[in-house]
């Protein structure tokens, strides 16, 4: 085959991949429109604004999913002409990987500028802080939404990293500072604005190391799925169409995915992140109980405290209920 | 130079860029004419029979004149909803039990609220189970039912039969989680099977959430295989909904596994400690309440039913129950699908309504 020809080809490929992409996001937006339209009831604000928040987000992720696919396919329009002439494909491989890997390396040395500026730490938190009462999942959401940004290897390292750089310029210094009692007439709320930034701060951290765990199976994914796909070509096997390239992409994903969460040291990860986060939640719940209580409102707290007595309650009932019955059948 | 596109010709792709378009306008089409009211799952005729709190039972209308004398009661888990068995006609392993003569029951756990925060495993197997059961006993003049559970259901049924063996004539247990350390399943590792607390911690968890959101859940369900669940099924959606049937079945579907209730934050908290992190089911530790679950109890008849290719309970969790019990007529029998194929798959629904109906008939005396 020609090199002209292979150009031809490679064109033809790019081009029918994104006349693909495109239409699959055109049917996605058209899916999405639709499911906006097909009640026959109007829509509340909030729900019309929930729809087009899932939207963008569904948008937003398979934009992710679509560049990873072009970055796959541009490996593989390398790959592929060395496999017919017997080259050495692994180079281009380790290229494409690198370039992943470097924007990992940028994402954690972003996470360790922002971890070394306390001023800017303190600012993102009040900026999360202003979103109150948003769900807990909002945060969690994000994370897995960031699952397929190409980021990582050399995982371990850069957590590490992350973990030094948190232990030296934030807890021995603006943390130990957190846990100091704290003097004045507003020292209850303050304290509780503290707690709340230590949480933040805490959840932050255990974020950055979650999201590289994440980053490291995307990477290890692409070179199982460029392994895969050679020996695939080299069994003379083809892929028929699109969909069964991404079918292909998803198993071994998933595979690796699996493979890393059942690894004790990504399960601790992982378990840092979550129990960061319901800690975060635990003390913006606080904030906002001080708050209610100010403007005389009833609290979370106050509420679970009245259904636990009623449920109590009930059981008595009927358990003194079952027990009359029964004193009543016997005699 | 991809072989997926450089081995098809332009004519062709053109050709199925054009199949798509027709695909896209006649499934649009199929769609917008598609109403939430017709989502509907749990298609068997059914009444309520008993109400307390929240949780309904509901008596299946018989499908032959003289069903058999004893009533099956079946227990679905927590999560989700518990229509999966009578999902749509066809697909209904409710309405197969029907037709082969059994009288059918069901509970309904209905959604908890924030006021069902506090609800324990002991109000739901001391309670509502043991309330239900007694139900049935006096209803049709039984001393002993027959208890079919199905997954977390499953693993109630387990518990309940062994505190009241001579209220359970056989006991049925479907896709039951009973030895949850397996390693080798990715649910049980996220549950904190090898790492406890470390892993989740779930009393933080409770703290936080009060109940544990469905949607939680739901995440935790599809990160289990998030591309393939969550990206990769909806590739063979143009395909889909050009067809109504297909479409609809997907939509039910859809419908059934977004439909997820909250969980109980003190039920949560005790089922993931005491059986996910520190599996005290087969150490005969668990205390439901103040009453102890000792598995040797489970003395009656016991049919164990598994998916072979279960990814959320693997086989052997469920096959361990043979280990612990003191039955001398114990079955066990595999199907070759997932956990969901349990209800869904066609082939299943020929052999699984038989298999427990042959099975229970064989010890109707």
């Amino acid at each position: 085959m020609t090199n002209n020809v292979t150009k031809d080809w490679t064109e033809t490929a790019t081009d029918m991949m994104n006349t693909w992409t495109e239409t699959g996001t055109k049917m996605w937006q058209s899916w999405f429109d639709l499911m906006g339209n097909v009640s026959n009831t109007p829509i509340p604000q909030n729900q019309k604004e929930n729809l087009e928040q899932a939207t963008q987000r569904f948008f937003g992720d398979r934009d992710i999913l679509v560049r990873f696919i072009k970055l796959s396919v541009n490996a593989w329009q390398e790959i592929f002409p060395k496999i017919q002439t017997g080259e050495s494909w692994q180079t281009i491989v380790d290229k494409y990987t690198t370039q992943m890997r470097d924007q990992l390396d940028d994402f954690a040395k972003g996470s360790f500028g922002i971890s070394k500026n306390n001023a800017q730490l303190w600012q993102l938190y009040l900026e999360e802080t202003q979103k109150f009462n948003q769900l807990w999942l909002n945060p969690f959401g994000f994370s897995i939404g960031s699952l397929t940004q190409g980021m990582p290897d050399h995982s371990n390292t850069l957590i590490e990293l992350n973990n030094l750089y948190w232990n030296l310029l934030y807890e021995e210094s603006f943390g130990s500072m957190m846990k100091s009692p704290i003097l004045g007439p507003t020292r209850e709320f303050t304290g509780k604005l503290l707690n709340g930034f230590d949480a933040w701060s805490q959840l932050y951290r255990a974020s950055s190391d979650y999201q590289i765990v994440l980053g490291d199976i995307q990477v290890k994914s692409f070179e199982a799925l460029m392994r895969e796909l050679v020996n695939k070509a080299e069994k003379g096997e083809k892929l028929e169409d699109w969909k069964q390239f991404q079918g292909l992409w998803s198993r071994i994903s998933d595979d690796i995915f699996a493979e890393a969460f059942c690894q004790e040291k990504n399960l601790k990860i992982r378990g840092k992140f979550l129990n960061a986060l319901n800690l975060y939640r635990i003390e913006q719940q606080k904030l906002l109980e001080q708050s209610l209580q100010m403007m005389n409102l009833p609290t979370r707290s106050e509420i679970d405290e009245i259904h636990k007595t009623v449920h109590e309650l009930r059981k008595e009932v009927k358990s003194l209920k079952k027990a009359l019955n029964n004193s009543s059948v016997n005699s | 130079m991809l072989p997926f596109f450089a081995q098809m010709r332009l004519e062709d792709l053109a050709q199925e860029y054009t199949d798509l378009t027709d695909k896209m306008i006649k499934g649009i089409d199929n769609l917008s004419r598609l109403k939430e009211e017709d989502l509907v799952v749990g298609a068997t005729e059914k009444e309520v029979v008993y109400r307390e709190d929240k949780i309904v039972l509901y008596r299946f209308k018989a499908k032959v004149e003289n069903p058999f004398p004893i009533p099956i009661l079946i227990v679905y888990a927590l999560v989700n909803r518990p229509f999966m068995v009578d999902l749509q006609e066809g697909r209904s392993l409710v309405a197969n039990l029907l037709k082969l003569g059994l009288d059918v029951y069901l509970i309904d756990w209905g959604y908890p609220t924030r006021s069902d925060r506090w609800l324990t495993l002991d109000d739901y197997i001391n309670g509502y189970i043991n309330n239900c059961v007694d139900f049935l006993r006096h209803k049709h003049n039984v001393d002993k039912i027959n208890l079919l559970g199905v997954c977390q259901g499953g693993t109630f049924s387990v518990c309940y039969s062994a505190i009241n063996p001579h209220k359970v004539k056989n006991l049925v247990a479907m896709v039951a989680p009973i030895d949850f350390h397996q390693p080798d399943c990715l649910l049980n590792m996220r549950g904190g099977c090898t790492l406890g607390k470390e892993a989740l911690d779930v009393d933080l968890m409770v703290e936080a959430l009060g109940n544990i959101p469905g949607d939680y859940l739901n995440l935790e369900f599809l990160m289990l295989k998030p591309l393939q669940l969550g990206y990769q099924k909806y590739l063979d959606f143009p395909d889909i909904m050009e067809q109504e049937d297909k479409l609809l079945n997907f939509m039910r579907m859809e419908k059934w596994i977004f439909d997820s209730p909250d969980q109980s934050g003190e039920t949560y908290r005790q089922f993931m400690k005491d059986f996910y992190q520190e599996n005290k089911l087969i150490k005969n530790e668990i205390m439901i309440g103040d009453k102890e679950v000792d598995l040797t109890n489970i003395n009656m008849p016991v049919l164990n039913l598994y998916a072979e290719k279960d990814h959320l309970v693997p086989p052997v969790s469920s096959l361990a129950l043979e280990k612990y019990i003191f039955t001398d007529d114990y079955t066990a029998k595999g199907f070759p699908v997932g956990h969901i194929g349990m209800y869904v798959s066609g082939r299943v629904q020929k052999d699984l309504p038989p298999t427990i109906v042959n099975w229970l008939k064989a010890r109707e005396n």
